[in-house]
């Protein structure tokens, strides 16, 4: 085999070969093997040069003289990634060369240094900000956002008071990136120039509180498109760091006051964007301002499954003035356009639309007919029980579902109907039918038609009887469900369980307590959160009782179950649990403790802040900060200091900006 | 009932417990940018199973008596299903000209062929397998064990059934489709002759136990599978396919699939065809880590 061959193959197993000779002997050919033409090849020598560990300085040295190699990207590429992933050990090489006389390889070296991350080059990177070259400086800047310390937030301002554009442009991305706050006064200036105002934006949307929201509200008049995009994505990341009273006087009355002026309608032609972080910010500002106009544009935006919701939120900010407009277009809309006006024909009750609903119970698109299925529902009209029951055999379960809740929303106004239809169903030949009526004779609160269902063949009625039962006056309701409780099938064990509980009252507490010996996990856990509404003490040493051999969701549901029935005097079993092998256990019990105060921590502090499980520790430093406010701050910084995933130190950051 | 909007969303917190559970079971990760992909397509089996939320949903996947059954379905949900008849032709034409000539001779004395599809999700793969080596008829009085396997209790199902429809042919000659199937419940159902070839069952890739159950292949087709995987999880898979193959065995991945960074135990064998694994009998290597 060899490193000269035609074929990359060869090549490539040429350089694993390598692998087995000793690294210096094989240097040169590993390094030629780094400027391959194919990626393949070089990959593989990467490969080898990592695997050769510890580097001595003659290798370092000859990767850093590699970054020269102008003529060879596949070798300078090859170079860099293999100083990157040599990390540490590399950067006293590396910063040794910041002074050389070539501005290409401090380029280099300045993104390698980023790409390492390590904070010891912070000065020299700092320093780099005044290099000579332009493109040095502005690596510079770069990387100092990726490195991510606030330490090098003076440096950077001080930039920004200079003169270079491009600098500045660079400068205020690494703000952003590194996150700390940063005073109006430098960046506001930066807005006069016009290059510098999308970027500006995006910094003052992470960065920018309450004071900046007036500069933001300008900037949706901004002629140029990805300004003023910029400004709307940047104002309502601010108004999401509000206090909700603040949200409104700050930001959603300025705004409503723009409804039916040349600025909304530049905003409302702005929803074509195709990005869909700037169409979320868009359409919850369109819906804010209130302006009919939006109608159309924005159930366009609902196709957008991503969207949708947020889409809808801002149609009923704007309110039925849109209606009009809506139903002019929906004989062209596309089935996801109907279904959403189906569905604000009934949130704002329009009346008149009654025969579009019924047209679209008979719609191609399962879609249209769900969504018409609920409108029915919702509006009542005359005449449409007998249409939804009909939809009850529909193709698609969506829509059986929704027909079903439709038909269950005429309880009240239309009983006897419905009540016939009930008749029917329960003694039709499919299950699925008389499942359907056990539902609906739980709307009609029917307590002598429901026992027969709960005793019927097919478990899936029984379970929907069962739960039926619970929103039921009679008087054998819960001798009824205690039976369920011994039926065959867990689910509708689990229904019976769930309809005690929700029931509760004195009579629950027998049959509940026979539900904490089921041999389904999930059934044991429904009885338990029933006993904790019941709050009955007397069933404390029951559920004491199941604490030795629960696990899982039981044991947690126990935990609580006996807070909540023992109170503080009944914790000593809930502190044991904060050993426990299982995690979900552990946070169970940190919540649980909480609620009582804070005399815990002490003795289990250090043993959570190390807990292999990295939500347990997250819920431990919460618990910690909420319990023990500023006498926390020490022991939360010594958790920083320690703390490696990502997710839990974010969170420790966040509870100390708040504490401090 | 929501119309469609959700009331709830999955957190941070919610989103990472729920992925590195997903992860650890079956290989797929799903990155951050997933994160709305989970949170639309978990909701329905949130509300679906009555649960308050994420954060239930998590215990349910993590304790439930059914949490297999469960994941198996969300992966109908998570995943591509996607396959049809006779796909990625070239490939198929390395293993009828040259692969299966070679075991051919090679296995003469013993007269046993076993094939094993992996993730091969509604079994036009594994069919596929069968008709071509019907087609090339010299296994007479051979015992042949074609395995079609997938996790996703949905597709095993239907691969059981055996019945298809237009999509699964776009790439089949009408010849096949004349001698292996007949026309039946609005598809096409195959033959018992092709069937009796192909047994389907349920299975984990990172279940070893489940695996050992499967004894020594001479060849695993795993097309379209590992692209779902992160490379920890790459190499897991391709070890146990390493443990599963016979010595000399062929390893054929999906077009765009390599082994490339994963392991250095199987060879890259240039065939007339195309380029194919195999493992090399000799006992060193493995799986790179
Ligand atoms: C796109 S299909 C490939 C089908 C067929 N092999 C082909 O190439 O046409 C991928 C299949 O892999 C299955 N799969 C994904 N992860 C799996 C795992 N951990 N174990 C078994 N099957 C898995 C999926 O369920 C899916 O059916």
């Amino acid at each position: 085999m060899k490193l000269g061959s035609r074929d990359e193959e060869e090549r490539r197993l040429a350089v694993v070969a390598l692998r087995s000779h000793p690294f210096p002997s094989s240097t040169q050919l590993i390094f030629k093997a780094m400027g391959d033409e194919s990626w393949r090849v070089r990959k593989e020598a990467v490969t080898a040069v990592l695997k050769a560990q510890p580097h001595e300085a003659e290798v370092l040295e000859a990767l850093i003289g590699a970054l020269r190699a102008s003529e060879n990207a596949g070798l300078r590429n090859s170079a860099v990634e293999a100083l990157e992933q040599i990390g540490a050990a590399a950067v006293p090489h590396l910063c040794a060369h910041l002074n050389d006389p070539d501005p290409d390889l401090r380029k280099f070296i300045i993104d390698i240094l980023g790409n390492i991350g390590c904070d010891k080059c912070l000065p020299l990177l700092v320093r780099a900000l005044d290099d000579d070259d332009m493109n040095v400086r502005v690596a510079a800047a770069e990387n100092l956002g990726k490195i991510g310390d606030e330490r090098a937030l003076p440096h950077l301002l001080t930039v920004l008071e200079g003169g270079e554009i491009w600098l500045k442009f660079t400068v205020l991305d690494a703000l952003a990136l590194i996150g700390a706050p940063v005073p109006l006064v430098s960046l506001a200036p930066l807005l006069k120039e016009s290059l510098l105002r999308r970027a500006t934006y995006d910094c003052l949307g992470v960065l920018g509180d309450a004071q900046c929201l007036p500069i933001l509200l300008q900037g949706l008049q901004e002629k140029a498109k990805n300004a003023r995009e910029a400004a709307a994505m940047a104002l309502m990341r601010v108004r999401e760091r509000l206090p909700a009273e603040k949200q409104s006087a700050l930001v959603d009355l300025p705004l409503q006051r723009l409804e039916g002026g040349p600025v909304a309608k530049k905003l409302i032609d702005s929803l074509h964007s195709e990005d869909p972080m700037v169409l979320d910010a868009l359409v919850r500002i369109v819906g804010t301002i209130g302006d009919a106009r939006a109608a159309l544009p924005l159930l366009r935006v609902c196709r957008s499954e991503r969207l949708r919701s947020v889409c809808i939120d801002a149609f009923r900010r704007v309110g039925p003035s849109l209606m009009p407009e809506l139903l002019e277009h929906f004989p062209t809309a596309v089935p996801i356009e109907r279904g959403v006006t189906a569905q604000l024909i009934a949130e704002f009750g329009h009346v008149g639309s009654e025969k579009l609903l019924f047209d679209g119970l008979l719609d191609d698109s399962a879609e249209v007919r769900r969504s018409c299925a609920l409108a029915l529902g919702r509006l009542k009209p005359a005449g449409a029980v007998t249409r939804l029951a009909e939809l009850l055999d529909d193709g698609e379960p969506q829509v059986r579902e929704a027909a079903l809740e439709g038909l269950r929303g005429f309880a009240a106004t239309e009983p006897a109907t419905l009540s016939a239809l009930a008749s029917e169903l329960m003694h039709a030949q499919l299950p699925a039918k008389r499942r359907n009526a056990a539902l609906i004779l739980g709307a009609l609160s029917d307590g002598e038609r429901l026992p027969p269902l709960v005793k019927d063949e097919d478990a899936s009625v029984r379970q929907a009887a069962v739960s039926s039962l619970a929103r039921v006056e009679f008087p054998q309701v819960v001798s009824h469900l205690a039976l369920a409780l011994s039926d065959e099938e867990p689910e509708v064990r689990l229904a019976a369980a769930h309809a005690l509980s929700d029931r509760g009252g004195p009579d629950a507490l027998g049959p509940l307590l026979l539900a904490l010996n089921d041999t389904d996990p999930w059934v044991q856990t429904t009885a338990l959160k029933g006993l904790a509404a019941l709050g009955e003490s007397g069933a404390l040493q029951n559920v004491v009782a199941l604490l030795d051999h629960a696990s899982g969701p039981v044991l947690i549901a126990a935990l609580s179950t006996v807070a909540a029935l023992g109170g503080e005097k009944a914790l000593a079993p809930v502190e044991k649990a904060l050993s426990h092998g299982d995690e979900e256990v552990v946070e169970a019990a940190i919540e649980v403790l909480s609620g009582f105060g804070g005399g815990w921590i002490a003795a289990h502090c250090d043993a959570l802040l190390a807990h292999p499980h990295w939500m347990v520790r997250r819920s431990f430093v919460r618990a910690l900060a909420m319990l023990k406010g500023a006498e926390s701050v020490p022991i939360l910084d010594r958790a920083l200091a320690g703390e490696s995933d990502q997710l839990v130190r974010d969170e420790i950051i966040a509870l100390l900006d708040r504490l401090r | 009932m929501p119309f469609f909007e959700p009331e709830l969303h999955l957190t941070e917190e919610e989103f990472r417990l729920i992925r590195d559970l997903i992860y650890h079971h079956c290989g797929l990760f799903f990155d951050e940018d997933s994160k709305y992909l989970l949170d639309r397509r978990l909701l329905q089996r949130v509300t679906l199973h009555n649960l308050s939320g994420f954060r239930e949903y998590y215990q349910f996947l993590k304790y439930d008596r059914k949490k297999e059954q469960e994941i198996s379905d969300i992966m109908d949900l998570l995943t591509t299903n996607e396959t049809y008849f006779f796909r990625e032709a070239f490939q198929l034409r390395a293993f009828t000209d040259e692969i299966v000539p070679e075991l051919a001779k090679l296995k003469q004395r013993d007269r046993t062929l076993r094939i094993w599809s992996a993730g091969c999700s509604t079994g036009e793969e594994p069919y596929t397998i069968a008709m071509l080596l019907l087609e090339l008829g010299c296994f007479d009085g051979w015992r042949i064990d074609i395995v079609g396997s997938d996790i996703s209790h949905r597709v095993v199902q239907h691969a059981r059934k055996g019945v298809y429809g237009k999509a699964s042919f776009r790439a089949t000659e009408e010849r096949y489709i004349k001698r292996f199937f007949t026309e039946s419940e609005g598809g096409y159902r195959i033959n018992d002759e092709v069937r009796e070839l192909v047994t389907i069952s349920q299975m984990n890739l990172f279940d070893q136990n489940r695996l050992a159950l499967l004894g020594k292949m001479d060849v695993i087709f795993c097309r379209n599978v590992i692209i779902y995987f992160d490379e920890t999880s790459k190499k897991k898979v391709i070890e146990a396919f390493y443990n599963t193959l016979r010595g000399g065995g062929y390893l054929l991945l999906g077009h765009s699939e390599s082994l490339m960074n994963i392991t250095t135990s199987f060879a890259l064998k240039h065939l007339k065809n195309d380029m194919v694994y195999q493992k090399t009998d000799r006992t060193s290597g493995g799986v790179v880590t």
